[in-house]
């Protein structure tokens, strides 16, 4: 008796053991893309636009600040920022632009952090990196 | 003791030429060797004659007339029109003198407003200036390296007719939704290095979102990232379209992404792979309609 009840036991213990893991939530992923686009508008002026995307409603999206860095032949360097972002509220997508203001002939890159906020409290922030560009 | 008549035979029977006239007959010619134009009179010849006369007898206002005109002879003086030829070039070579002085050191130190003066002369002689004005030039260093103020954002729409229906004859909105989905958003966004729209369906508590991006300007480094799981990617030929199936989240997300023409589709949402395949067959029914 003692025995059979020692294995119905160990039965449900197993059993509340797999259902507490298939209950337990997976790690949620904030994003479905995020990046930047460079171009070149002349005069050493770079127009840089900033695209993110998430898999579902975000309570809050976009970048919370981002940087221009000016590459000097051996290293980039900052020059401008860090600058704050734009944000979209309860949106799966949100974009905005901004001018730099460089000289002709420099190579300039951004680096940004995007952000997204679910209703719940939850969210997680991405380090980006551009590609380079030169203004002409 | 010689007496002077002595004296004066004496002297004449040296043959002293100029002792051999007589006083009356040297005063006269020496009046009209001086009555000559300057440049015929005969400067040795006068002097010779005032040196005999004694000068004493001869009267002041004859020695200075006949200086005068020696004077005039050896040192002529140039007409009045000659002199006032160089004082006109001697003048004008003073005023481009200080021109290029001015200008030059409105240049050096940057007097915009003596140099918009200077200009129109300046230009005369093929002198062309590139300057910008004072406050232009302190603007352009005082914005380098600036940012803009907040430019074009994500706009919004209630309806999903504010949305094109194509863009360069690529459809945007979707011909067909899996039943049960109604549009609860839509937005739009318009730069000239991205164009985005995105449409949020809703069914429930599920999800679906597809989104269009345009990148009209070849020359523009654009870099985005894609975010998915480890899970193997697989990809599907639907209506000629290469489509690329990836998971992004938990196991009811699913991610798809293709390319027509210049519009990248991405698809994200609560949805199976046959609802997909009928989502992206529709945009291409859509072009065709």
């Amino acid at each position: 008796m003692k025995r059979v009840f020692a294995m119905i036991c160990t039965v449900m213990l197993l059993l509340v053991s797999v259902s507490a893991c298939a209950v337990e939530p997976k790690n949620s992923n904030y994003f479905s893309s995020y990046g930047a686009s460079l171009s070149k508008l002349g005069g050493g002026d770079i127009k840089i636009t900033f695209s993110c995307d998430a898999p579902s409603t975000a309570s809050q999206l976009g970048v919370s600040n981002f940087s221009v860095y000016r590459y000097d032949g051996a290293n980039w360097e900052i020059v401008s920022g860090p600058h704050n972002g734009s944000y979209g509220y309860g949106v799966s997508s949100h974009s905005f632009s901004r001018t730099f203001y460089g000289v002709a002939g420099e190579k300039y890159r951004v680096e940004a952090t995007f952000l997204s906020n679910k209703s719940d409290g939850t969210g997680e922030s991405k380090t980006y990196t551009s590609g380079s560009i030169v203004a002409n | 003791m010689p007496n002077t008549n002595d004296q004066k035979i004496i002297e004449r029977l040296t043959n002293d030429p100029a002792l051999e006239m007589k006083r009356h007959e040297l005063e006269n010619l020496l009046e009209s060797e001086v009555n000559k134009p300057a440049e015929e009179i005969d400067a040795q010849l006068v002097g010779e004659l005032l040196d005999v006369l004694q000068p004493e007898e001869v009267p002041s206002s004859l020695q200075m007339e006949v200086w005068k005109k020696i004077d005039k002879q050896i040192n002529p003086k140039p007409r009045q029109t000659h002199r006032l030829l160089q004082r006109l070039i001697a003048a004008a070579a003073i005023i481009v003198l200080l021109f290029g002085l001015s200008l030059g050191a409105a240049k050096a130190f940057r007097w915009t407003f003596l140099l918009k003066l200077l200009q129109p002369v300046a230009e005369t002689f093929g002198i062309y200036m590139n300057y910008s004005d004072d406050q232009a030039s302190e603007a352009v260093i005082e914005n380098r390296y600036t940012i803009s103020e907040d430019e074009n954002t994500t706009v919004l729409h209630h309806d999903l007719n504010e949305l094109p229906d194509t863009f360069d004859g690529s459809a945007i909105k979707p011909g067909w939704i899996p039943d049960g989905y109604t549009s609860v958003r839509a937005s739009s966004f318009t730069e000239i290095n991205l164009q985005k729209y995105v449409i949020d369906y809703k069914r429930g508590e599920d999800e679906l979102s597809i989104f269009v991006s345009v990148y009209p300007d070849s020359d523009t480094v654009a870099s985005y990232y894609y975010e998915r799981t480890e899970e193997e990617v697989t990809e599907r030929m639907i209506d000629s379209k290469t489509v690329t199936f990836y998971r992004n989240t938990d196991d009811h997300i699913q991610s798809v992404s293709w390319v027509d023409g210049v519009l990248h589709y991405s698809i994200v949402g609560n949805v199976t792979v046959e609802e997909v395949e009928r989502i992206v067959e529709s945009f291409r029914r859509n072009q065709t309609e």
